[in-house]
């Protein structure tokens, strides 16, 4: 859809707290993010994935203050709103052995409430932009890690999502299937806000307009990738600028 | 629409007699009317050569596309089998066991009756258990693999709650009553309305302390109530919650516990994932 749906801020996180009895998995992060492709880094328990989920509006936060497209997520008719047009891959989802792709995308298509005559079309669609249409009509349990993992993209942007959550989505991805995706993520930035949760540090250079990093349940750093090379220069290990820049920040973030 | 295209001119547009000026405007024209796109097309297809282009193009383009593959028109009707055929791989588990449960109480009831001053139907005992049970496996067990996804998604709460157990209540009646028709029971209308009544209660309950929990709390009450009402007194008698003079008080518990459900509605929309916290990695 090239016409823009919204105006304003698709996420708007100030204070974010999410504990797990005594741990903080997220301690008063603050995030603000509008159209294109945001790249979410951080060491391995950093709260990506918690804050993925209270953006997909999965996870209750402890406390602070959500909100999505323009909506609070107080109440039942606006949480429904929100979630219609969001779209969510989480890094491990499971699926139904026997559905074919195609029923699966479509199974999701309905969970999220499109208007019937829509369906067929926007299922093809979203599977022929991740390649899959030849295979539309096999088992998801014949299909290879790659493959079902281009299955979960499909069904993430279905319904056209303003806000799209993807939680690792290159993994298992061969070089030639990331290049594509990339070029698929460039196409969907340019009228949506896509998150997208990544260890990989070339996803990030490759696909995102603007990198976030969050350590210990807060954001550390927040601009271009340029910017996050340039903040190694004299400090930070690693084989590229980006991962220079990458530990150097996150050095600094643990001894402040 | 101020004008349309005259027979003369559709005529004059398809054999390419008009000015370069006039089909520029029919053409324009044509892409936004109906009634003349008709009009021209009707006149085109008496020309056997643009029928013949026409043809061979559809050729062309189909050539070049794939199979189409399996792909279903979408209609409500479509949308309620889609999410009925999802469901936690334990729904197979389920039905066997409620099959194995319900005809052993049906055996039990045939061949050695528990009886004293009236008759203690084992199937009424067990029947109204099995749609509980397949409640709690259904949804936000932690069983249904697809569940991190669908809770993200705006039918992923109390909707798809309310197909799953409708399905599961059609079946387990339907379970019931072929037991109950082989072992000769009486009226199945007691026990019937008490599995409806008890799942609504399952979900009213499971708005509150979640669905897995209430369906325990269920349960258990049920077989409780029932074990007392048998056992406790010296001559045995048929549990006033099987008898047909209970009917319009299952009624009305189904329909308090419906309306707790309507009204606490917006407490499944975080529900369908079970609480414990996802691990990192």
């Amino acid at each position: 859809m090239t016409v823009p749906t919204m105006i304003g801020t698709h996420v708007d996180v100030r204070d974010l707290v999410v504990r797990f009895g005594k741990r903080a998995a997220l301690d008063r992060l603050d995030l603000t993010l509008d159209t294109g492709v945001h790249g979410l880094l951080g060491p391995n328990g950093a709260g990506k994935t918690t804050l993925m989920r209270v953006l997909a509006t999965v996870a209750t936060p402890t406390s602070g203050h959500v909100s999505l497209l323009d909506h609070e997520l107080g109440d039942h008719g606006r949480l429904r709103q929100v979630r219609r047009r969001l779209g969510y891959l989480p890094q491990q989802f499971g699926y139904y052995p026997r559905f074919t792709v195609r029923e699966f995308v479509e199974y999701f298509a309905w969970l999220k409430e499109m208007p019937a005559a829509q369906v067929p079309t926007a299922v093809d669609r979203a599977i022929e932009r991740v390649g899959l249409l030849d295979r539309a009509d096999e088992r998801l349990k014949k299909l290879s890690g790659g493959m079902l993992r281009r299955a979960g993209i499909a069904q993430a942007i279905v319904n056209d999502p303003d806000l799209l959550l993807l939680d690792e989505p290159t993994a298992g991805l061969d070089p030639e299937q990331r290049v594509a995706f990339r070029e698929l993520l460039r196409t969907i930035g340019v009228d949506a806000c896509v998150v997208v949760a990544t260890h990989l540090v070339e996803d990030v250079t490759a696909a995102c307009t603007d990198v976030t990093l969050i350590n210990d349940g807060r954001t550390v750093f927040r601009g271009t990738h340029e910017e996050l090379a340039a903040a190694g220069n004299d400090a930070g290990t690693g084989d590229s600028a980006i991962e220079r820049g990458y530990t150097a920040v996150l050095r600094a973030a643990r001894q402040r | 629409m101020t004008w349309h295209v005259t027979q003369r001119t559709a005529r004059a547009y398809v054999d390419g007699e008009v000015s370069d000026a006039d089909a520029w405007s029919v053409e324009a024209h044509l892409v936004s009317c109906g009634h003349c796109r008709t009009v021209v097309a009707s006149t085109a297809g008496d020309v056997g050569s643009i029928t013949r282009d026409i043809a061979d193009g559809w050729a062309a383009v189909s050539a070049g596309l794939g199979q189409q593959g399996r792909v279903r028109r979408g209609s409500r009707y479509r949308e309620v089998v889609m999410l009925v055929a999802s469901g936690p791989a334990a729904r197979w588990a389920w039905l066997a066991a409620s099959v194995v449960g319900l005809a052993l109480a049906a055996a039990l009831d045939t061949f050695a009756p528990l009886s004293g001053r009236g008759d203690v139907p084992m199937l009424g005992a067990v029947a109204p258990m099995v749609p509980i049970l397949g409640v709690a496996l259904s949804y936000g067990s932690g069983l249904d693999d697809a569940q991190e996804i669908i809770a993200s998604t705006p039918g992923g709460g109390l909707r798809l709650l309310l197909v799953r157990s409708a399905v599961v209540l059609t079946t387990s009646a339907a379970l019931g009553a072929a037991a109950g028709a082989v072992s000769g029971y009486g009226s199945p209308l007691p026990w019937l309305l008490a599995s409806l009544a008890l799942t609504v209660v399952t979900l009213a309950l499971g708005s509150v302390i979640g669905i897995p929990k209430a369906a325990a709390v269920a349960a258990f009450s049920w077989a409780l109530g029932v074990t007392i009402a048998t056992f406790d007194t010296p001559a045995r008698t048929t549990p006033a919650a099987l008898t047909t003079e209970s009917v319009p008080v299952w009624l009305a518990v189904a329909a308090t516990a419906a309306l707790v459900v309507a009204v606490r509605r917006s407490a499944f929309d975080r529900q369908s994932v079970s609480d414990r916290p996802q691990m990192e990695m």
